[in-house]
């Protein structure tokens, strides 16, 4: 009797261990993170074989792992197990209809931004078809791309249409075992955006002007491939300038960019994720790894940020300058408000003769905030001649925030030269008084003196994006002064 | 049990050894039996902490166990004391006061100077708070390690007003080789008093040399503060220094790095009352397979207090070099002006440094910068010492002795930047393969 009760239990038991696959037609997983999740995710995307063992592989070397505690932040430890690793691209029926179901703050804040009218339907998430035909305007840029021979999709499609890319050029620059985060992310990642551009193509447009049309909703593990062939140019965009939000508290992405022979990538971020409210409550924690690997000689790889939201920000875009002569940049503006908390930088490791980086970072703090610079600039014993020059400024607004810079310099090359500078101030009090005198408002002030503190970055952006910044500086220093 | 990321050690043989010394007693028996605790519950850092990154002393840890051996000091050997006429000499030997050795003639009336044993017997009170004062054992291992085996050590105390103008010269010498030398310094200046303290660490053998040095500088006081690390070429060499300085009192250091197989100096600098101002300057070489760290610690704890950082670092052969130099400026610290900037030479191919210059920075209205450069030396100045018909090594020497010289001069202990001046001479002959 008790055997067959026992029985009747693991008949149960079993059913419902087949009903977990089975009963996937809902749009989310359950939280918690096993194989079974990873194998659900890679059987949805409809993805081969390979893809799958690398996913399993990286949730095997993640279990092993341990969140990294060395960087300048303070955060309650994550649940992992609590949260849901897959959730289908949402419908659009609970959508506002039109821009006057939304929000108004939302649209005072796109206003202050400049955003163009027709980007702003879809960044407060109206229903795309209610608003405006975005697949003509899609069409034309794919038509364009297709004719250059630029691959540009979501990373789900060019696993299906690419495989023997991705297979060969995924995780190259970051392995699956490089960090928690990066483990994490080549595990249960859903979606991203993939771009190859080929051999002595100079790709035709921004891609960002595509990525804002048709940014899909990709969720809070998102994975970015860009290869850059021989002697290929391309810009790439992510993000905008508009406040985002998401109901996704971590995000952990990965950026891959591969830079052979001759070609080049710039790659420009604005991240405005929510930062939380006035007390910290809230706010999105982004841990992002980026890299770039310079293979080729003469390669060169630009990374510019401007990073404004999240209630924490770990990430350093860093360059492998592996071929001679090849060039490394990051331009960044960090900006941290009430409680946010920034420790951001880069990493350049100079591997190739002759090779070259610059680095710029701005930091503002304000309110409550922590903003930590951390780089490394590595000079290998076969990186002859190679160049760096590092500046780092930061800007304090208020006396409860901290600034911090925590430059690493290995050298390991005599005839590298490497430089390194940093500064850390407040506005003036005879700048401001000179603008005040001339007529400004302690606002428009600070404004400006914040504005030409990141010049030098904002200038690398693509220009209508330059614009934007400036202003989503000014916005989210709003009741900062004073 | 060992804290993370630190290295395994033996610690029933250590605490046998601590027994078997005798350290229980006295007035800093308990204290010493503290930090013996402390100590082992550290366990000597591994390189997977971030202050010893790039300073492995794994092979210190194997050896431990015999350098902390109880060994009697016996008649030093080597260099004598610098070559100070007017200087009060003060004579370590194996990290142990040797009153016979030391000169303490002719001292003021309000200038006291004793041994640490002498004190505990006559004024225990005063030696309590004078040692442990500002170093914290929990700050660091090798502190702990020095508190738990601490000999007969030095104090120095200043009266008010006092100005003393010969300048305190304490030589630290060895006996016997793999012997562990734990001295302790201690310094106390009063109010508007001013005094000169060099220490000068000359080993003859290869020992384990771990000083801690406390000097405290009451309001408007003024201290001159040189230490010149010259160790036998084989020792082990991690020294601490803990300066602190009240209202507007005036903190002037410099440190002269050539000696040692591995040395390791770590300043704590505190400016902890309104408006002091912390000078502090270093010059590190190394050859050959040698190792040297300076790293360097400036806390800013009080409103208008001012500090410049001038470190310079020249590497030949296969040498290793590392700085760290940080500037932190706490909330009240208000008005801070700080500046700090580290150069580096690298002579040869196979030679490295290692450099981290940091801020930490809470308070707004401060002015702080940091600045770090490495190269070679520069081809075209060479190529102009050439072309005027000077040869290459003379060349060289001048552009070297040039690179140094911003750091040697306006020293009250001449000697000293000679002494350098020569270390420099003989590092430059050290080039390795180098491409010029």
């Amino acid at each position: 009797m008790a055997s067959k009760q026992q029985d009747v239990k693991d008949l149960v038991e079993r059913k419902y261990r087949h009903g977990f696959v089975t009963d996937i037609e809902s749009d989310t997983l359950p939280p918690g993170i096993d194989e079974d999740v990873i194998r659900h995710i890679s059987q949805v995307k409809g993805e081969p074989q390979f893809m799958l063992d690398w996913r399993l592989k990286a949730y095997r070397l993640w279990q092993d792992m341990q969140a990294p505690n060395w960087a300048k932040l303070k955060l309650e430890p994550i649940d992992y197990q609590a949260i849901s690793y897959y959730s289908a691209p949402k419908k659009d029926e609970n959508a506002p209809k039109s821009l006057d179901e939304v929000d108004p703050k939302l649209l005072e804040t796109y206003d202050k931004l400049g955003i163009p009218l027709h980007e702003r339907a879809r960044l407060a998430g109206v229903a795309v078809d209610a608003v405006f035909d975005s697949v003509s305007v899609t069409t034309t840029f794919k038509d364009k791309l297709a004719d250059a021979g630029v691959i540009f999709c979501s990373f789900s499609e060019a696993v299906k249409q690419h495989p023997e890319l991705i297979e060969r050029y995924l995780g190259t620059v970051v392995p699956q075992r490089d960090n928690f985060f990066a483990a994490l992310n080549s595990a249960v990642f859903t979606d991203g955006s993939f771009v190859y551009v080929p051999k002595g193509v100079r790709c035709p447009m921004e891609l960002s002007t595509y990525f804002r049309i048709n940014a899909a909703n990709t969720g809070q593990f998102e994975r970015t491939l860009i290869i850059a062939d021989e002697g290929s140019h391309v810009s790439y965009l992510e993000g905008c300038t508009a406040p985002q939000r998401d109901e996704n508290q971590l995000h952990a992405a990965v950026v891959e960019l591969i830079a052979e022979k001759d070609a080049e990538i710039k790659y420009s971020t604005v991240q405005n994720w929510y930062p939380g409210d006035e007390n910290g409550r809230g706010g999105i924690y982004n841990f992002v790894t980026k890299r770039g690997d310079c293979r080729g000689d003469r390669s060169k790889i630009s990374w510019t940020q401007v990073e404004a939201g999240s209630a924490i920000t770990w990430k350093y875009p860093s360059c492998i300058l592996r071929g001679a002569q090849s060039v490394g940049e990051f331009y960044s503006v960090a900006v941290t408000n009430n409680y946010q908390q920034a420790d951001t930088g880069t990493k350049m490791i100079h591997i190739g003769p002759g090779t070259r980086s610059t680095i710029i970072s701005k930091g503002i703090s304000a309110g409550q905030a922590q903003n930590a610079y951390r780089g490394l600039v590595k000079m290998m014993p076969t990186a002859e001649n190679a160049r760096n020059y590092t500046q780092c400024d930061s800007l304090l607004m208020g006396n409860q925030c901290g600034a911090h810079t925590f430059p690493y310099m290995e050298i390991k090359n005599p005839s590298a030269i490497v430089e390194h500078e940093a500064t850390t101030s407040k506005i003036a009090d005879d700048q401001l008084f000179y603008c005040r005198q001339r007529g400004l408002s302690e606002e428009d002030a600070v404004n400006m003196i914040v504005n030409g503190f990141c010049k030098e970055v904002f200038r690398e952006l693509p220009m209508e994006f330059a614009v934007e910044a400036q202003n989503l500086m000014n916005v989210s220093l709003e009741g900062a002064v004073g | 049990m060992a804290a993370q990321h630190s290295i395994q050690l033996p610690a029933d043989d250590i605490r046998a050894v601590w027994q078997s010394a005798g350290l229980s007693n006295g007035v800093l028996g308990g204290l010493r039996s503290a930090a013996l605790d402390e100590f082992l519950h550290a366990g000597l850092p591994g390189t997977r902490n971030e202050s010893w990154k790039y300073t492995n002393i794994k092979r210190l840890a194997d050896e431990l166990t015999d350098y902390l051996q109880y060994k009697a000091p016996a008649e030093p050997d080597g260099s004598a004391a610098l070559d100070l006429p007017d200087a009060i000499h003060l004579t370590f030997v194996d990290g142990v006061f040797s009153p016979e050795r030391s000169d303490q003639k002719g001292l003021p009336d309000n200038v006291k100077l004793t041994s640490l044993a002498d004190l505990a017997e006559a004024e225990p009170a005063t030696l309590q708070s004078l040692f442990g004062r500002l170093a914290r054992t929990h700050d660091s291992a090798l502190v702990a390690l020095n508190t738990a085996f601490a000999g007969n050590g030095v104090a120095l105390v200043i009266a008010d007003g006092t100005t003393l103008a010969r300048p305190v010269c304490i030589t630290y010498r060895s006996s016997q080789a793999n012997a562990a030398a734990q001295p302790r310094l201690l310094v106390s200046l009063g109010q508007g008093s001013k005094a000169t303290v060099v220490e000068h660490f000359c080993s003859a053998h290869p020992v384990f040399v771990n000083p801690v040095a406390e000097l405290h500088c009451a309001a408007d006081s003024s201290l001159d503060y040189y230490k010149l690390q010259a160790e036998h070429a084989e020792t082990w060499h991690t020294a601490v220094q803990y300066i602190a300085a009240e209202n507007n009192a005036r903190i002037r250091t410099t440190h002269v790095d050539y000696g040692g197989a591995l040395a390791r100096n770590e300043l704590k600098l505190a400016l902890k009352g309104r408006g002091a101002h912390a000078e502090s300057r270093g010059l590190f070489m190394a050859d050959g397979t040698r190792h040297v760290e300076a790293r360097l610690d400036v806390r800013h704890e009080a409103p208008d207090t001012t500090s410049r950082e001038r470190y310079r670092g020249i590497l030949a052969g296969r040498a290793r070099g590392v700085f760290n130099g940080r500037i932190y400026v706490g909330q009240d610290a208000q008005k801070t002006a700080a500046e700090l900037t580290n150069r580096n030479l690298l002579l040869s191919k196979g030679a490295e440094i290692n450099t981290k210059p940091e801020l930490e920075i809470y308070a707004d209205d401060v002015k702080c910068a940091h600045g770090s450069t490495t190269g070679q030396l520069d081809a075209t100045s060479l190529f102009y010492l050439l072309s005027r018909g000077v040869d290459k090594p003379t060349a060289r020497n001048m552009l070297i002795t040039a690179f140094a010289a911003e750091l040697l001069t306006d020293i009250s202990v001449p000697i000293i930047a000679e002494l350098a001046r020569n270390a420099l001479e003989s590092l430059q002959a050290d080039t390795g393969g180098i491409r010029t």
